[in-house]
């Protein structure tokens, strides 16, 4: 009888154990980001590359260029560097939900390190006209994904 | 008289002292298994005659007076007993003693807070043992990885946080002073501590102390103390061995997954020790071997360890500990992008990284009396701590030189007096910060006055004296003062308040170096941080079952030396404001069920912030929790840990990131056969994903076989 009772309050309490679980959604915590700004890299006559010029990054500010207090804080930039080899390569930035004031790729120094001040290109750049067209970007949980942002890119922003 | 008859008489005195000497010896054990409790407390009550007990259970106390003594017995997690024997000549009287194992706040004896031994139970300070079956129970692989199950300490990339006093100040010196019995551990260069020193396997137990410690241990002891004590030699012929192997399971999001190898894990500790004569012996080996669950995760690690205690004529005592460690592993500063979570940039694939460290140290102790003891410390400590952006490579070996002299006298049955002086030397040389040498020299007291049987007091005094040579000379005075008060059966309020400071490190001054993203600048004109710290808390016990601690704590921390990086993509450590830390930690445990079901839990609530701007500061939760449910029936156990750290408010490197909180579930079963036991873990079985430090992934979820043997 005491061991009939107990082997039904262990069923019981398994059954509840695996309904509780079986309906939980488990939280994983991180994933892949889910957000990101994609687009291709506009790239000028690859042919002019001078020797300095190394590699390529793509960035994102939160804030204006000509904003004070600028810092590596305020930027979500690429780990790898752009493909050199194609003349339009796509690229694909995860960057964190926020308003993006400016998106461009900046160029690395070969022997030096990354200076993210060192402008290869923009987002609204027309190098034709030289003109700038500020776009702002925003990724928001509706809208996590920003296609299309060309990067249009121009030997005349780089000096040695 | 002249000097030769009173010297005669003198001498015969001595003899006659020594005729009426007598030994207690003895074995404490565990009552309900009969099992031996290595590591206990054996002392003689208002004095400093004592013995911890050996791998076999068994202590000796040697050189007893004549007279009535009362005999305590003492051991974390254990209803302490005393016994009452009467002496007289040189007889050896057998004591054994039967603890029941209990969820109160014990007597175990604890040194840290004071620098002599008291009771944990009627500490001033907010202290926290971990036994060493907390550390065997987890299969924990480092110190500073089961130093995360203690309430109110975190870890942040591999720096300890005791009540958020850390935060991450990377390539910056540790807030938290780490002691191997009593020797730091702090490197001369980066202030940090090695936590590959000494195999986890070797410790007795861990004592943290929280709050202001630079009255007792001077600079780093900025928010607390990390004493780790090492095993003893047993007396008889013991060997021991662990077997650990495990393996990583897939990453829980399938872009993560980089390679089709299954990674895996495997751990192996050996120890032998026993007594030849008057001296132990102890030595063990460690080999500890991962793929990682990551690219660049991999690393060997080699521990060796050495003890000898010998028992001198004279009532005297001398140890040596050696203890050296090698590891070889990948670099993993940061993920390739959280798409890739668990690689590395191309720049930083098959990048390696060497520690090396040695401790060595000789203590001898000399009982003079019941009331009067000294002990002298002799320690070398040289470690290479690697340290990230591939500068290790030219980082020469920090060198140190420590040396202490403490007498411990009771002059009255309430008073207990340490006095102390420590010495210090530390030589760095790098291509980074240039040859550096610094010496100190520091002298302390320590009083405990017993008011009555019911309220302590104590108080102590440190001034630190630390002359970089060449370049400035620093003066702290550090004072502290505490209570503990016993109002009715069950119950200890109790209270500090002190001061402590941290000074400036060589790296942290002298840092002059590149890498691919940024610039180190130095900053010579460092100022020490200090910190004010008051900690007010309860020890309840309710019954036999039941135990609840709180404290308050009010902090208050004045130039935190911190990294900050300018616009100019420089890096430079300065000082930062004054910023303050209040807060609440609470840790509740019982039993119930004839013993069968425990369940020990903690939560921390903080407020850590700059007090100017008001804003939070960088890398400290606001809350933590831990619970840890435990089912043992007969000779299965079954546990959980279950760790949550809430999302940090504010990090000074990526803060555009996405950030979560920590929420890991650790489970376990164990069953003991004999002298074997078999334990199968499961970490982070929800196989849950947060940052540990920017761009670096927790572990993921993996599972382990452990086999032990005590024979």
């Amino acid at each position: 009888m005491k061991r009939r009772r107990l082997r039904n309050s262990a069923t019981a309490f398994l059954a509840v154990f695996i309904l509780f679980f079986s309906s939980c959604e488990i939280d994983h915590g991180l994933g892949v980001s889910k957000s990101r700004i994609r687009g291709h890299v506009i790239l000028p006559d690859m042919s002019l590359r001078p020797d300095y010029f190394e590699a390529v990054r793509i960035i994102a500010l939160t804030k204006t260029l000509d904003a004070e207090n600028i810092s590596l804080n305020d930027a979500v930039f690429s780990n790898t560097s752009v493909d050199l080899s194609q003349s339009r390569p796509a690229y694909d930035l995860p960057a964190p939900l926020s308003k993006y004031e400016f998106v461009g790729a900046v160029w690395k120094k070969r022997g030096e390190p990354w200076d993210y001040t060192r402008i290869f290109g923009f987002y609204g750049f027309d190098p034709d006209s030289f003109k700038f067209e500020h776009k702002t970007i925003y990724l928001t949980k509706d809208q996590p994904v920003a296609e299309n942002i060309d990067i249009v890119c121009d030997w005349i922003l780089v000096t040695p | 008289m002249n000097k030769l008859s009173a010297g005669a008489i003198v001498m015969g005195f001595i003899l006659r002292v020594a005729a009426q000497e007598a030994t207690i010896v003895g074995r404490v054990v565990e009552a309900e298994s009969g099992r031996p409790l290595p590591g206990a407390n054996v002392f003689i009550i208002d004095t400093f005659l004592g013995s911890s007990t050996t791998a076999d259970g068994r202590f000796t106390i040697r050189h007893v007076p004549a007279g009535e003594h009362r005999v305590k017995a003492a051991y974390i997690g254990y209803r302490s007993e005393t016994a009452t024997v009467r002496l007289s000549g040189s007889q050896t009287v057998v004591i054994d003693f039967s603890l029941k194992s209990t969820p109160l706040v014990g007597e175990q004896v604890v040194v840290t807070g004071s620098r002599q031994p008291e009771n944990l139970a009627s500490a001033a300070g907010s202290i926290h043992v971990l036994s060493k079956e907390d550390l065997q129970r987890r299969a924990s692989f480092r110190i500073d990885e089961a130093l995360t199950h203690v309430a109110g300490v975190t870890l942040i990339g591999e720096q300890i946080n005791i009540r958020g006093g850390s935060g991450y100040n990377r390539l910056g010196g540790s807030r938290a002073l780490v002691l191997l019995d009593d020797v730091p551990m702090l490197t001369g260069d980066l202030g940090e501590t090695n936590w590959n020193l000494v195999p986890i396997t070797e410790v007795e137990l861990i004592e943290v102390s929280k709050g202001a410690s630079s009255a007792l241990y001077g600079s780093g002891a900025l928010s607390g103390v990390i004493a780790v004590r090492t095993k003893q030699p047993s007396l008889g012929n013991t060997i021991s061995f662990r077997q650990t192997v495990g393996v990583y399971d897939r990453p829980s999001v399938p872009q993560w997954r980089w390679t089709d190898e299954l990674r895996h894990y495997e751990k192996t500790d050996f120890s032998w020790s026993n007594t030849y004569g008057r001296v132990g012996v102890r030595l063990a080996a460690t080999r500890h071997v991962s793929t990682g669950d990551r690219e660049n995760g991999q690393f060997t690690r080699w521990y060796l360890t050495g003890k000898a205690h010998a028992q001198l004529p004279g009532n005297s005592t001398l140890t040596l500990f050696s203890t050296y460690s090698e590891e070889d592993r990948g670099l993993f500063l940061q993920w390739l992008e959280q798409d890739h979570a668990l690689q590395v940039p191309a720049y930083d694939r098959g990048k390696t990284v060497g520690l090396k460290g040695y401790v060595g140290y000789a203590v001898w102790n000399k009982l003079f009396s019941p009331t009067l003891a000294l002990k002298v410390r002799l320690s070398f400590n040289q470690q290479l701590v690697g340290i990230p952006f591939d500068l290790s490579g030219t980082f020469a070996p920090a060198a140190g030189l420590g040396g202490e002299l403490q007498w411990q006298w009771k002059p009255h049955p309430n008073h207990s007096l340490a006095i102390g002086l420590d010495y210090k030397y530390d030589a760095v040389e790098s291509s980074y910060y240039g040859r550096r040498t610094a010496d100190g020299l520091s002298p302390y007291i320590q009083e405990i006055w017993k008011l009555s049987e019911l309220l302590q007091i104590n108080a102590g005094l440190r001034w630190d004296n630390y002359v970089l040579v060449g370049d400035s000379i620093e003066t702290q005075i550090s004072p502290k003062i505490g209570f503990s008060w016993q109002p009715i059966s069950g119950t200890v309020l109790h209270g500090s308040l002190g001061r402590a400071f941290r000074a400036a490190t060589v790296v942290e001054r002298f840092l002059e170096a590149g890498s691919s993203d940024f610039r180190w600048r130095a900053n010579p004109a460092l100022e020490p941080e200090r910190s004010t710290l008051l900690d007010i808390g309860l020890r309840q016990n309710v019954g036999e079952r039941f135990s609840f601690e709180a404290a308050c704590f009010f902090n208050r921390f004045d130039h935190l030396i911190e990294p900050t990086l300018f616009n100019d993509l420089t890096a430079q450590f300065i000082n930062t404001p004054a910023a303050r830390i209040d807060g609440l930690e609470t840790e509740m445990r019982f039993r119930l069920w004839k013993e069968r079901l425990e369940l020990h839990a903690n939560a921390v609530w903080m407020n850590p912030r700059e007090i100017e701007s008001g804003e939070p500061l960088v890398y400290r939760p606001r809350f933590t929790a831990a619970v840890t449910p435990a089912l043992h029936w007969r000779r299965l156990s079954l546990e959980a840990d279950y760790r949550y750290v809430a999302r940090l408010p504010r990090v000074a490197v990526y803060p555009l990131d996405e950030r979560v909180a920590m929420k890991l579930v650790d489970i376990r079963a164990t069953f003991r056969l004999q002298r074997l036991l078999f334990r199968f873990l499961v970490r982070n079985a929800l196989n849950y994903n947060y940052t540990v430090s920017e761009r670096v992934l927790g572990e993921i979820r993996n599972y382990a076989l452990v086999v032990e043997g005590h024979f």
